[in-house]
């Protein structure tokens, strides 16, 4: 199921060790995952490249994943790109806030499953893919 | 007063009244016969021709003197009794006391009730005024000991009245909103007087809003955005006494910053503990899972996995070993456990332990130990920690490329060990901080670091148990050094 999207995932994640093993799951489940080691390098990417799907960590260094969506959104005006993100804390992150505001679809806290990971990838970009499809469908219909 | 005064006053009046009756009665009779007898005989005198005209005036003559006589003697009999009903009347003006009564300067049994009855009512006055000038020392007392009260409460108390407007205050809230002159806020707004230590608009707008309010209120007013600029805690009440005016309202102020800020370190602390905590647990769940469900990943990257398994759960242990540290300093719990420690060996093995960390960022790390150092009495694990924390600390906050120094010095009663760094350094304000648990500087540069605020507070405290102390000397940006005093066994 999920070799069959092969979506372009950025993942930004400060934490090298778990970085590291997010890739690793990932491309073996045959995404193609670009990995940002800081919220700063991830916004160039955003900038720069296109991707279907943002990953992001909230505890960075310098740009922080809030700060992330905030560019991602209304920087760059990209209010496509579904984001979901994983957070150290279960203290401070506004979940409502996050998800209205930011349009981010997930949440989940660490210690997560790399097994939930992949399945929260291919639903995300599943979901993103068929709600591209269906304008285009109704065009072709009319 | 007494009802016996009163009592002796109708019995006095009403036994002289009685007898001075029959006085007057015996006197007018007694002057009034010898009169009619005189005149009397002097009508015969003058029925008789032989009569010479010296004895008829002779004979006028007495009556006239006896009438005399009489007046003078029935005034005497009532002299005392005009002098008692002048002064009952007088009396009976309602501002007059007591002491207005005169004794009467004679000897009659009127006279002496009278005079016994003025100099027991006024010896009953001067007790009177005893007591009231006793009870006005003691309210007076009473009200000094108030007002004393009043300005020793640690918190502001101000009085206000229905607009607002100080009508009394006490020293506590002069020192709260920094004004030195006593009474000089009184008359002001309570508004005004906060004004300039306010630099929050919306903390102004709170009060208002409290003014106008219910008439029981209780708010946190911050008068910045920073805690550290002071956080007051606010209690209004709309006084119901008449006493206190009407609409007054009496305000109580309390600066709760420094609760504030430890409430603000333990947030800030159990935020980085969870932190600290899941990222470890995170790691280790990830490539656990990973080992076990990918089967056909080489060896080596397995062993990889597995190293990163046991140094993330190594990070993990340490974390849970300093919390363990820490709360046993909060109970008083730590036990130190004393040997003879070499101290040149012991710091080679912790410069060499963190050597790697230094190494990642491109920094020196120098251990510089004269020789013949003296041993030092202590625990071997406790110090190794404190010394460990501070090494650390100075490579983590030292950017890329500085130099981080372990330099040993030593005096016949004490040795130093200093940890001195090229790094960011410490703010002032930090600086009085910095040992307090799970304070961590807001120094942005520092926030951007993972850390959990309680290596100082470790190596201070293990310090005190050694019986030495932490000494911290900082410059922004130019470095840090901080001292490790314990003394030599």
């Amino acid at each position: 199921m999920a070799e069959s999207v092969n979506g372009r995932i950025l993942v930004a994640e400060d934490n090298k060790v778990l970085g590291d093993v997010l890739r690793f799951n990932l491309e073996r489940s045959g995404f193609h995952v670009t990995l940002a080691r800081t919220g700063d390098a991830a916004a160039k990417l955003l900038a720069g490249e296109s991707y279907d799907l943002m990953f992001t960590d909230i505890e960075m260094p310098g740009m922080n994943g809030v700060d992330l969506c905030r560019y991602l959104r209304f920087e760059l005006g990209n209010s496509d790109l579904p984001v979901a993100i994983c957070s150290a804390r279960g203290l401070e992150v506004d979940e409502q806030e996050m998800r209205t505001k930011y349009g981010v679809s997930e949440i989940i806290f660490k210690p997560f499953s790399m097994r939930e990971l992949v399945a929260l990838a291919s639903r995300l970009l599943n979901s993103s893919a068929a709600t591209e499809k269906q304008p285009l469908d109704a065009s072709t219909a009319e | 007063m007494l009802p016996q005064p009163s009592e002796s006053l109708t019995m006095s009046k009403a036994k002289s009244a009685l007898s001075l009756a029959y006085r007057l009665c015996g006197q007018h009779l007694l002057f009034a016969t010898i009169g009619l007898l005189s005149f009397v005989g002097i009508v015969a005198m003058l029925g008789d021709p032989t009569a010479r005209v010296d004895l008829l005036f002779l004979a006028l003559l007495v009556p006239v003197s006896l009438f005399l006589a009489g007046s003078f003697f029935i005034k005497r009999s009532v002299d005392s009794v005009s002098q008692v009903e002048r002064q009952l009347v007088s009396f009976s003006a309602p501002d007059l006391s007591i002491e207005t009564l005169r004794s009467i300067p004679e000897s009659t049994p009127l006279a002496n009730g009278w005079n016994q009855l003025v100099s027991k009512a006024q010896q009953q006055e001067v007790w009177n005024g005893v007591e009231r000038r006793l009870s006005e020392t003691i309210n007076a007392q009473q009200v000094k000991r108030l007002e004393a009260i009043f300005q020793q409460l640690p918190d502001g108390v101000v009085l206000c009245d229905e607009r607002g407007i100080i009508i009394e205050c006490n020293s506590a809230f002069h020192n709260l909103v920094g004004n030195t002159e006593s009474n000089a806020l009184v008359g002001q707004s309570l508004l005004e007087s906060i004004k300039p230590i306010v630099q929050y608009p919306k903390a102004l707008d709170a009060l208002e809003q409290m003014l106008h309010g219910p008439a029981n209120q209780v708010c946190e007013l911050r008068l910045s955005d920073r805690i550290e600029e002071g956080v007051w805690r606010v209690s209004m009440k709309r006084a119901s006494q008449e006493t206190l005016g009407q609409g007054a309202t009496v305000w109580s102020l309390r600066d709760v910053t420094q609760s504030q800020l430890a409430e603000q370190a333990r947030e800030q602390f159990v935020a980085t503990a969870t932190h600290e905590l899941r990222t470890p647990l995170a790691n280790i769940r990830a490539y656990a899972e990973t080992l076990a469900t990918a089967t056909d990943i080489q060896v080596d990257q397995q062993l990889d996995f597995f190293n990163i398994i046991n140094n993330e759960a190594t990070r993990l242990a340490r974390f849970v070993d300093e919390l363990l540290n820490v709360s046993q300093m909060e109970a008083g719990a730590i036990t130190v456990q004393t040997h003879e420690i070499y101290s040149d060996r012991l710091l080679t093995e912790l410069v060499e332990q963190q050597r790697p960390l230094s190494v990642d960022k491109g920094q020196r790390l120098e251990l510089l130990v004269p020789p013949k150092i003296p041993r030092i009495r202590g625990d071997k694990d406790k110090l190794a920690g404190a010394v460990s924390n501070l090494i650390g600390n100075a490579i983590k906050y030292t950017p890329n490329g500085g130099t981080v120094k372990v330099r040993v010095e030593y005096d016949p009663s004490q040795i130093y060990i200093h940890v001195e760094d090229t790094g960011f350094g410490i703010s002032k304000e930090d600086l009085e901080r910095l040992g307090s648990k799970f304070y961590r500087s807001s120094d942005e540069r520092v926030q951007n670091l993972s850390g959990n605020g309680l290596g100082l507070a470790f190596a201070q405290e293990v310090a005190r148990l050694h019986g030495g102390r932490l000494t911290i000397r900082s410059e922004i940006n130019v470095g840090s050094c901080f001292t490790l005093e314990l003394p030599t066994g």
